[in-house]
């Protein structure tokens, strides 16, 4: 039995749209749990990106709840929301959104100073071992602009993971990556979520989606469907393309 | 069409800015106006007022002794002179203004009801001014001023035959004498009272022991077609009848217009000069707006490029936007400069004592404001070359040229303090952008400390202090039994009670310096006079000591020999050194008694005695009274004669200039930051956004943000009080020369330079804080949109 370490009620998001409202997500009953490499996959416009900024305190939900470590994060202040970015939530974009005017070294370990318990030194080691883990360390001193888009990401995995988030969330993080670079992030966060880290992807990547524990599948706001998977191996990946593959076509993907 | 349509977008979208550059050419505007306006109302004042007195170009004050009919003849029959008026006067030796003794020349004249009369407030003019009875006096408008007199206050004149007491009926306009900066005064009195003084009390025989000189007060007019300026006709008029030796002193009508309107004067080159400053302050912040709208519109300006606008239309665009702001601004100054000028006018009428108008030199003002847009026009013009750079390609294919943010300066950043580390790295990394703030702080700060410099070197005392004038915690007054022999032995005494005391006896005179005529401070220490310049104060008996105003006058330097005329002799003496003084706004030299007695008798007018501890004052002015009661009258030293509402009055008009220019600073300053904070922010928002998606909270970044600001003031600061140090005094001698300040030396110190500096880092940290408000708008999910 895995335990449960978000869960979201009845969680709506609407906007208001030429005097009347769009609901993007409408009542959502869902649970994240530890250890899992959790995916959201729907088609554009299902409202997945939505549902993970909402998840993730990035974006307030219009209603509902959303039950992290007993507090309700819908309902926390932008200062318990800032201290929940910098503790326990790491997050991978889709654009990357490096700082441009600080080092990769430095985008690292900013995050890193944001946490009270831990020391500078600390901090440095972190980054410099995270750095090494991620294979950028020669590179530690160049900024943004000056190296690629795989390099760039997973500089931004590191960051995000700086502060050993119990929860890591990554919005279409091969989504501006090449064949190359995606499987090289893909790697890392398989890799990480192998240590322990759980994660929830937003994807519509099948080759993401293939690294996923569990599958859960948006459409018109609301989850209509769930696959779990064994861990990833590399070596069943066909067999494990073809499950998702047709689990997927079930869903009308 | 198509350029109305995207001006009126572009203002719609960027009315931060526009309104920000209306602020600042409003503010300008303001300034401007109201300081030109006041200052032509000031001018305008005095013409009037002069035509009404009917005061001549020159003025000379003759004792009855010395003037004879053949004088008068060989002036009226001068070609350079068109005709004369002269007047009965009597000089007073003896009187008191309620309880202070006056120590001024002062002048009683007849009412002749030539002059205005002021109503009890010195608002308006009496619309029929009232004769004046026996024992009722009319004195100028600015001895409310100087003395606190109001009506109903007594003065006393001592005469030979005792004492005749008058009573203040009101307050006239002397355009002449009357104004708060000129020591000497015409007071005037009923035709009964003058005519039974000037037969009974006046004693032209024995002058000498006469408490009433009785005088003449000639006023020369120039003739029309006179091309000599008044210094050369008072030399001309001089050669021919001796006018300026026998006069007890002259007064040209131009010398002392300059007089009374010199802080009218000051001030308004202060604020000139501010103005140049803020000037260049707009457009510095034009520059950055326009610079700062091309790099984050990259792409909007490419579209447009491709779209078929020429770069001369998108130019066009920019131009008329900032043009449009700028004409509103000057509009909106002018209108607003109305009521102020009215409050100017009334804060300086107390000082010249005349009535001033408050009309807008509308056509004046519109010219500066005209030549103003002029200039900013051009530099937008230059500022929007780089719209020529703009590729439509590169533009429609994502956006502006790759930015490397690698910079030499970048600092590491480190855990503590944080937003500080962060906020310098936003500043190293794109340094370009905030070089304009940077000297927007530095050239406000300069000014600030310039301003708060005058302001501490223009109140009374510390004037009387700093440029030359003797002072002391005692003094006494010689009287007519006094000898130069009595000098040494009266140091002597004071020297018992105190062997470090200075003592120094002084007599002010007016003598010709090469036909020019000049006060003379004759002293009996000219070795140990401050403020020299160049060369050395005067030691021996054939030698003096010039101001540099003097020395352009008469076109002599250190080294020179100059011919000095006094009381019939004439002499040569060496100039020796150079040295600065407000005596006479600078129209003065010094030599030794000595020296001065070569030219005729002169006794000294007064003592000063400077103790090594006051406390020894008492004691010093007790002996001298009771030694020497028969040669001199010793006091405790008060104000110089000047009551507290005078000395208040100059500080409150220092106190307004530099509360205006600080305001006025604090205003600039806030339009600059939220002008370069808008854009800014606009070129940072993602990466606020990145920012709050790692934890930072909105107060954090606006810190950061206020944090950058504060570290462009300080350096601005630095740079501000170091152009301070090399240029505050050399602007203000320039500003003040016409005082007789020309080597201003303020030795600014870090007090001084301490506290606009903070004034503006605090102001650029708060307002940068409040101007990043935005950022708490700032949704992380807008980073998902890209």
């Amino acid at each position: 039995m895995k335990n449960t370490i978000l869960s979201a009620k009845e969680l709506c998001k609407s906007f208001a749209h030429n005097g009347g409202q769009i609901h993007i997500l409408s009542h959502v009953d869902m649970e994240l749990y530890e250890g899992d490499l959790t995916v959201i996959m729907g088609a554009s416009g299902s409202g997945k990106s939505t549902l993970l900024y909402a998840l993730s305190g990035m974006d307030r939900a219009t209603a509902g709840q959303v039950i992290y470590g007993g507090n309700d994060i819908v309902k926390m202040n932008e200062k318990g929301l800032a201290r929940l970015r910098h503790t326990d939530f790491g997050f991978v974009f889709q654009q990357m959104h490096l700082v441009s005017n600080l080092s990769l070294f430095e985008n690292i370990a900013v995050p890193g100073y944001l946490n009270k318990n831990k020391s500078a030194v600390q901090v440095k080691e972190r980054a410099e071992k995270l750095l090494e883990q991620m294979g950028i360390s020669h590179i530690k001193a160049h900024l943004p602009s000056q190296v690629s888009g795989g390099e760039q990401q997973r500089c931004a995995i590191a960051r995000a993971v700086i502060n050993e988030p119990k929860l890591l969330f990554a919005d279409e993080p091969t989504g501006a990556l090449n064949r190359r670079n995606t499987t090289e992030v893909l790697d890392l966060l398989t890799e990480l979520n192998r240590s322990g880290q759980s994660i929830l992807m937003v994807t519509h990547d099948m080759r993401a989606a293939l690294r996923a524990t569990r599958i859960l599948y948006i459409a018109d706001g609301n989850i209509i469907g769930e696959l779990t998977l064994p861990p990833y191996y590399s070596e069943e990946e066909k067999s494990r393309e073809a499950q998702v593959s047709a689990w997927l076509n079930s869903m009308e993907w | 069409m198509e350029i109305l349509t995207l001006l009126k977008a572009n203002i719609r979208h960027k009315k931060g800015a526009f309104i920000s550059v209306i602020l600042l050419m409003l503010i300008i505007t303001l300034s401007f106006s109201v300081t030109v306006s006041n200052n032509d109302n000031v001018s305008d004042g005095i013409d009037r007022a002069h035509k009404a007195a009917d005061t001549g170009d020159l003025a000379a004050f003759i004792a009855e002794g010395e003037l004879d009919d053949e004088i008068l003849k060989k002036l009226s029959e001068n070609e350079n002179t068109g005709r004369i008026r002269d007047e009965r006067a009597m000089a007073l030796l003896s009187y008191k203004i309620g309880d202070r003794e006056g120590k001024s020349p002062y002048f009683l004249l007849k009412w002749d009801n030539s002059l205005s009369v002021f109503d009890e407030k010195l608002r308006e003019f009496q619309a029929a001014p009232e004769g004046l009875s026996e024992g009722e006096i009319y004195v100028p408008a600015a001895m409310k001023t100087v003395y606190g007199c109001d009506i109903g206050s007594d003065i006393s004149v001592n005469t030979k035959n005792g004492e005749e007491k008058f009573t203040v009926k009101g307050f006239v306009e002397d355009p002449f004498l009357g104004s708060m900066s000129i020591g000497i005064k015409q007071l005037f009195i009923s035709e009964n009272d003058f005519e039974r003084l000037y037969s009974n009390d006046t004693d032209e025989e024995n002058a000498a022991v006469s408490l009433i000189i009785p005088c003449r007060i000639i006023h020369i007019f120039k003739a029309e077609d006179c091309a000599l300026s008044v210094t050369e006709l008072k030399k001309e008029l001089n050669r021919e009848c001796l006018i300026v030796d026998k006069a007890l002193f002259t007064q040209s009508r131009e010398s002392s217009d300059e007089i009374t309107t010199i802080f009218t004067d000051t001030g308004t080159k202060m604020l000139c000069v501010f103005v140049v400053l803020l000037v260049i302050i707009v457009m510095i912040a034009i520059n950055h707006s326009i610079v700062t709208t091309i790099e984050t519109e990259y792409v909007s300006l490419g579209i447009l490029k491709a779209q078929g606008f020429t770069e001369n239309k998108i130019r066009l665009i920019y131009i008329i936007q900032y043009f449009s702001a700028l004409a509103v601004g000057g509009v909106l100054g002018i209108a607003a400069s109305f009521p102020l000028t009215r409050a100017l006018g009334k804060l300086f009428q107390p000082i010249t004592g005349i009535m001033v108008s408050t009309n807008i030199s509308v056509g004046k003002c519109l010219l500066v404001s005209l030549s103003i847009i002029f200039v900013c026009t051009v530099y937008i013009i230059i500022a929007s070359r780089k719209i020529g750079k703009i590729s439509p390609v590169r533009a429609i294919s994502g956006g502006a040229e790759e930015v490397y943010f690698d910079s030499p300066a970048n600092i590491p950043i480190e855990k503590k303090p944080l937003s500080f580390f962060i906020a310098l790295r936003q500043l190293t990394s794109h340094p370009k952008a905030y070089i304009g703030t940077a000297l927007i702080a530095a050239l406000l700060i300069f000014f600030m400390i310039t301003i708060t410099i005058l302001a501490g070197g223009m109140s009374a005392n510390s004037m009387i202090e700093a440029f030359g004038a003797l002072s002391g915690q005692a003094q006494a007054k010689p009287n007519n039994h006094f000898e130069l022999s009595d000098i040494s032995r009266t140091e002597g005494s004071v020297r018992e009670i105190d062997e470090n005391a200075s003592v120094i006896f002084s007599s002010t005179t007016y003598m010709t310096i090469d036909e020019t005529e000049m006060c003379c401070m004759v002293n009996s220490r000219p070795d140990i006079q401050k403020n020299v310049l160049t060369g050395r104060a005067p030691i021996y008996n054939n030698e003096i000591m010039i101001t540099e105003n003097v020395s352009e006058e008469i076109g002599k330097k250190v080294g020179d020999i100059v011919t000095v005329s006094y009381g019939g002799g004439s002499g040569e003496y060496m100039i020796t050194g150079l040295y600065q003084s407000v005596q006479d706004l600078g129209r003065c030299f010094t030599m030794s008694f000595d020296g001065a007695t070569q030219l005729c008798d002169i006794t000294p007018d007064i003592m000063y005695i400077t103790l090594s501890d006051d406390s020894l004052a008492d004691s010093t002015v007790k002996m001298l009274n009771e030694s020497y009661s028969d040669i001199l009258e010793a006091e405790i030293t008060e104000q110089d004669g000047y009551s507290d509402s005078m000395t208040g009055l100059i500080d409150t008009l220092m106190n307004v200039l530099t509360g205006v220019i600080y305001s006025v600073s604090a205003v600039f300053a806030l339009v600059a930051v939220h002008m370069v904070c808008s854009k800014a922010f606009l070129r940072e928002r993602r990466d606020s956004g990145i920012y709050k998606a790692l934890g930072f909270t909105s107060g954090r970044l606006r810190i950061c943000f206020a944090l950058r600001f504060l570290i462009i003031s300080v350096i601005g600061g630095v740079l501000g009080a170091v152009l301070s140090v090399l240029f505050s005094d050399r602007l203000l001698s320039l500003l003040l020369k016409n005082i007789g300040i020309t080597c201003f030396d303020s030795k600014v110190n870090a007090f001084t330079a301490s506290v606009p500096v903070l004034i503006i880092c605090l102001c650029f940290f708060v307002f940068a804080y409040f101007s990043s408000g935005r950022i708490r708008r700032v949704e992380i999910r807008e980073l998902v949109s890209e």
